[in-house]
């Protein structure tokens, strides 16, 4: 029983981590490239940028939590049931759509590769958000419901109204809250 | 069993809420249909809010994981009309402390407990 709840707290910590270092590194490539506008440059660019730093910040940084995300779908996948354990999977995907993300950047071929596997990597993310929002909901799980509903509607509505550069930011910061809110449940998830 | 004294804060924080975006909405106006979309916006959080505010009266007519969710919508629907530019930083901060307190009381146990067993009475 107590080696299961440290397997669950692991996997979870994974997820935190993931979404801290897409953040910090996010804040230091934006730090080092001037020319990086919010609301004008997607962060994308980042990785197409001239300032070697700043792209590659960019590049490892999606790799980097690409995997830990992808940890953290395992391990949603295994220790939650139904909904939840459905957006565990959903989570490896969007998050190996990520690491691809990292991979072939914008300069890739005609861009069509990177824009491929963005939008593979949103679409996922959404679909893993909307069952794990079903899950908690049904399995009495207040906060981590209430965070889903708030990352959701504010995403949704952001890719509805904005422009793509600055929806791709809201969206991006929705997915970091919502991933590590739901790294914090299953960190504390009871054997 | 009493009601909690959450549910009466829950419903109080919720209905403040609702006057305080109801004013906004109010100010957001300028005559014109220009502003339309930020009004509605600004009616949508006050509604929201008075939503809220409902499914912590007694006899609540949602079971007590739908009142988290409803809370919730109140503080997504303030931060949409903060990024919208509907409402000015100031009050759009007041009304997502208020929406968090709000989420904070429908996720207390006591208050879902009580909700759920009051209304198969």
């Amino acid at each position: 029983m107590n080696s299961r709840k440290i397997g669950s707290a692991g996997f979870g910590i994974a997820a935190l981590l993931g979404a801290f270092i897409f953040s910090v590194a996010w804040i230091i490539a934006v730090c080092g490239d001037a020319s990086w506008v919010l609301g004008e440059n997607t962060i994308s660019d980042l990785g197409v940028s001239d300032v070697q730093i700043s792209a590659d910040l960019f590049k490892y940084a999606c790799i980097i939590t690409g995997v830990l995300f992808a940890i953290f779908g395992i391990g949603k996948a295994i220790f939650e049931k139904k909904a939840n354990c459905a957006s565990g999977i959903f989570t490896i995907i969007a998050a190996l759509a990520l690491i691809a993300v990292g991979v072939y950047n914008k300069d890739f071929g005609n861009g069509n590769a990177h824009l491929f596997v963005a939008y593979i990597f949103f679409l996922f993310t959404a679909i893993a958000a909307i069952l794990s929002g079903y899950g908690d909901y049904h399995e009495k799980k207040t906060i981590p419901t209430a965070i889903t509903v708030v990352a959701f509607v504010v995403g949704l509505f952001a890719y509805a109204t904005c422009s793509l550069a600055l929806a791709e930011v809201v969206i991006v910061v929705c997915i970091l809250i919502w991933a590590a809110a739901q790294g914090v449940k299953l960190a504390m998830e009871k054997a | 069993m009493a009601m909690p004294k959450k549910m009466v804060a829950g419903s109080a924080v919720g209905l403040f809420g609702g006057i305080i975006a109801l004013a906004v909405m109010a100010a957001t106006w300028d005559g014109t249909l220009d502003c339309i979309v930020k009004v509605g916006l600004d009616m949508l959080v006050s509604v929201s809010f008075f939503a809220a505010a409902g499914t912590f009266m007694k006899y609540s007519p949602v079971q007590g994981s739908t009142m988290v969710v409803l809370s919730a919508l109140a503080v997504a629907f303030t931060l949409v009309a903060l990024i919208y530019g509907a409402m000015s930083i100031g009050f759009g901060l007041v009304l997502i402390v208020l929406g968090i307190v709000a989420i904070l009381c429908a996720a207390c146990p006591t208050v879902t407990s009580w909700v759920d067993a009051n209304r198969r009475v």
